[in-house]
């Protein structure tokens, strides 16, 4: 099970990434938030029995534990202690500028906003963005227009 | 950017390339940041305790002091070491229902009683404490003035973890918000 579980983590992680950048604002921080999440969905994927998309399943649990959990205080600590740190590629990797000014804009949103909108960029219908989230399909309409304007004027900004 | 460049940029934004070994290491619940955290703190206090049993009658003179201070201070350090558990587990298991409106919802509740717990333990504990020092000694100015200070400290430390359990149940309660908005 557990090969099963790494091989569909390893192909899909970049939701994990993508979370994980968008809830977070520091490295360090980010790279928790990126180990909580694979921890909350190993412990999930007993139940999950392939009732929705595995994207669906994942993100549902990402955002879940991104907005549980903690955060932490602006407490500084030594990076390069960290046990990932060598190949981490949130750290190695070169985000381009424009992808960086995508996650700075998207960090300005409050919880609920992310969470709509990150489904809503992966092209989530709206009857699925309500069911993940909890909200009505209306007010999923609703609340992304609102969103998309809130997004504009940050862009312009 | 616009909206469309934001769209396209989210949907290829996937950087991440860890291999298998290292996700692996991931669900290990040693690895977890704030649970690996929580368990030193468990650990530290129950060798804190173990110290505290086998030193009892000797350093503490337990054997001398009323019964009711014994069991006010076994109480005391029993709730907050529950309280600490509490938290692991709330913490270990945050998601608890399928959509994320009901989950937080529920997530706030718990937050909310185990805040309450926490901010109590932490006054059962610290009184306790101070409880059985003085439950066999004279009352000079001098200690009584110490005792004070200790009451003092008690409080600020009550009121910071309770301000401290405030900022993460607001932080909750805005995120719930968001959604009924």
């Amino acid at each position: 099970m557990k090969a099963e579980f790494l091989q569909i983590i390893e192909v899909n992680q970049g939701i994990i990434y993508k979370v994980s950048k968008m809830y977070r604002n520091s490295k360090e921080d980010q790279e928790d938030l990126f180990q909580e999440i694979v921890f909350q969905l190993w412990k999930s994927f007993s139940k999950f029995r392939g009732a929705s998309k595995v994207s669906t399943w994942m993100y549902r649990i990402a955002l879940n534990t991104a907005m549980a959990s903690f955060r932490k205080k602006a407490i500084p600590i030594e990076y390069n202690d960290h046990p990932y740190q060598q190949s981490d590629l949130m750290e190695n990797t070169e985000v381009s500028e424009n992808e960086e000014r995508m996650y700075d804009s998207l960090r300005q949103l409050n919880d609920s906003d992310k969470a709509i909108i990150s489904l809503f960029l992966e092209d989530y219908s709206y009857s699925e963005i309500a069911e993940i989230t909890g909200i009505t399909e209306n007010n999923v309409g609703v609340r992304i227009n609102r969103i998309k304007s809130k997004l504009k004027t940050i862009l312009n900004q | 950017m616009e909206l469309d460049e934001l769209k396209q940029k989210w949907q290829q934004s996937r950087e991440s390339k860890r291999d298998q070994k290292e996700l692996a290491m991931m669900t290990q619940v040693q690895q977890h940041p704030k649970l690996k955290r929580i368990r030193f703190k468990l650990i530290f206090e129950a060798v804190i305790l173990l110290v505290f049993v086998f030193t009892y009658n000797d350093i503490l003179d337990g054997s001398t002091k009323p019964l009711w201070a014994n069991i006010t201070l076994i109480a005391g350090v029993s709730l907050f070491v529950i309280s600490d558990i509490i938290s692991y587990l709330m913490i270990y298991n945050p998601i608890k229902a399928d959509n994320l409106k009901l989950s937080i919802e529920s997530f706030g509740k718990n937050l909310k009683r185990l805040s309450i717990f926490s901010v109590f333990s932490t006054l059962l504990f610290g009184s306790s404490v101070i409880l059985f020092m003085i439950s066999t000694i004279d009352l000079t100015q001098i200690k009584q003035l110490m005792i004070l200070g200790m009451i003092v400290t008690l409080i600020v430390l009550a009121y910071l973890s309770y301000k401290n359990w405030s900022l993460r149940i607001k932080s909750i309660q805005t995120t719930l918000e968001g959604f009924n908005s």
